[in-house]
């Protein structure tokens, strides 16, 4: 990895068009329509990227929040759809409440497609991963009814600590499936420990949502189709 | 067993039974403690385990519990009065715990029994220790001196970075915090419920309660509130059942109070009960709005507020 002064380091495998992506991600003066057309253009960059290391033959449960469902998620499934058996979406609207000083994120909301059961392994998308609450969570959530050879951690930027603080939240044997997928991995926090320069702010305002309130209440595109097929 | 208030001073019951070097262990003891940061995580989930499996297996005994007792085995204690019994537990997250050797805790449980029958009057007087490393536990369970073997036990109880991780690793645990949760399946509530319980416990761990009213401290707390809701008596109006009941493949329960739906693929629940103004006020939306279509209602119930 290349490091630079804003404690960024990049992946070797980006290459100066990714990088100019995630500068798009960061740059707080593009409308929500090119954040999320740059989200879904990193998705697939990220999907391609992973299928080297799926097996066409396996079946993969790509999980994701419901704010990255149509954009970030949408590019990666459909990068992989090719190299793998078959791909399933299982999609979390999560809450994201602090109790006694420890953010939790209860599933208040949930899809999944048909068979994501027997899927062989995970692939659990996040925009950023941060404290890595969410993500705990859903990963959570999923080996409640799936048993995966492999977990895979997808998110175009990770804070530096976010790895460790996700591995303290489970048993050896499921952390020990885990594999990281980052573009750019950032050291610095804000005074509100928003990660810098991370994906340029809070991503629910930045894709066109009001807040917290305002994403949970959206039903994805690729969810709708899904549903309804 | 007899009243702590109507009892002369334990210190002088030391001091004449024990003799002035115990009772200066005893104030030593109190002062004590594991207060680091991975023993105090073992002390607190330990406390919280046993909190919600008493409260579970007598509910409707006389049970206290305390971390800040003076007592030779003193990390946790747990009353019954009901069945003049007392528990007294003494926890470690080390390697180097040993019965008998130097700094050895046998002579911790041996007075501890003592002060338990002959000042307390307990009939049933336990001294358990925790260990949270697997091989101390094996080791310490075999030479369990015979002076105090008839009183003590060892538990294993491994300690946890996090309150996930205790779900996902303790089975006997997460049976524990599953029967106060309406979604025992769901981790992400079980640890919402646990969070409240450990919460709790430790903002009141200084003061000697009993065990119901931790869990009661708990309940009100609160928020998201996932505990069993004992009240039964919830329903929701006839012109919003309508409204539900006429949007196609729409099947709906109301769950602990809550309003649960499925569609498909597609699950969810209402942030708030239907007792609540809130739920009054979203139900009063759907009316006005009589949605015809599954997309329209759930824009209403999936937006729901807590």
């Amino acid at each position: 990895m290349n490091t630079y002064g804003n404690g960024r380091k990049f992946n070797q495998c980006v290459t100066s068009n990714v990088e100019a992506l995630l500068a798009t991600l960061t740059d707080k003066s593009v409308t929500s329509s090119v954040y999320r057309e740059t989200m879904f253009e990193i998705g697939k960059f990220m999907g391609q990227e992973l299928s080297k290391k799926l097996d066409p033959n396996k079946s993969y449960c790509v999980a994701s929040t419901v704010e990255d469902a149509d954009f970030l998620s949408k590019g990666i499934i459909e990068s992989i759809k090719e190299n793998a058996f078959s791909v399933y979406l299982v999609c979390f609207w999560n809450d994201r409440i602090n109790l006694n000083g420890t953010s939790v994120a209860p599933i208040y909301n949930k899809y999944h497609d048909n068979g994501f059961e027997s899927s062989d392994s995970l692939i659990v998308v996040k925009s950023i991963i941060s404290g890595s609450c969410v993500v705990k969570t859903n990963i959570t959530a999923l080996i409640e009814s799936v048993k995966p050879e492999k977990i895979f951690v997808l998110a175009p930027v990770m804070h530096k600590d976010s790895a460790v603080k996700l591995e303290k939240e489970f048993p050896i044997q499921i952390t020990s499936l885990f594999n990281y997928f980052t573009l750019a991995t950032d050291e610095h926090r804000d005074c509100k420990g928003e990660v810098l320069p991370g994906i340029g702010g809070s991503v629910y305002e930045r894709l066109g949502f009001s807040g917290q309130a305002d994403k949970n209440s959206y039903i994805p595109k690729i969810v709708h189709e899904r549903m309804f097929a | 067993m007899t009243c702590v208030e109507s009892l002369p001073p334990l210190e002088d019951f030391v001091i004449e039974n024990l003799g002035a070097a115990r009772l200066a262990n005893l104030n030593n003891q109190s002062k004590g403690g594991d207060n680091n940061s991975k023993g105090n995580k073992h002390e607190t989930f330990f406390a919280t385990y046993k909190l919600a499996e008493m409260y579970v297996a007598h509910p409707e005994d006389d049970v206290e519990i305390s971390s800040q007792e003076k007592a030779f085995v003193d990390d946790l204690i747990i009353r019954n009065f009901t069945k003049n019994s007392k528990q007294n537990y003494q926890l470690k997250d080390a390697k180097a715990v040993y019965w008998q050797k130097s700094k050895g805790i046998s002579p911790y449980f041996r007075d501890q029994y003592k002060i338990d029958v002959e000042y307390f009057k307990v009939k049933d007087s336990k001294t358990i220790l925790v260990l949270a490393q697997e091989n101390v536990y094996k080791q310490r369970s075999k030479d369990i001196p015979n002076s105090i073997e008839h009183h003590t036990e060892c538990v294993l109880f491994k300690n946890s970075e996090s309150a996930n991780k205790m779900l996902l690793d303790n089975q006997s645990f997460k049976n524990a915090v599953e029967k106060f949760c309406a979604y025992p399946k769901d981790t992400d509530k079980l640890e919402i419920v646990l969070r409240n319980l450990v919460g709790a416990w430790t903002t009141h761990n200084k003061e000697t309660r009993k065990v119901s009213e931790f869990i009661s401290l708990a309940k009100e707390s609160a928020n998201p509130n996932f505990f069993i809701d004992s009240n039964t008596n919830y329903s929701i109006s006839s012109e919003l059942r309508l409204i539900l009941d006429n949007i196609d493949e729409l099947s709906y329960t109301i769950k602990n109070g809550y309003l649960n739906y499925d569609i498909k693929s597609l699950s969810g629940i209402v942030r708030f009960k239907v007792n609540t103004p809130d739920f009054d006020e979203l139900s009063k939306a759907i009316i006005e709005k009589e949605p015809k279509d599954i997309m329209t209602l759930l824009g209403f119930l999936m937006g729901s507020r807590g």
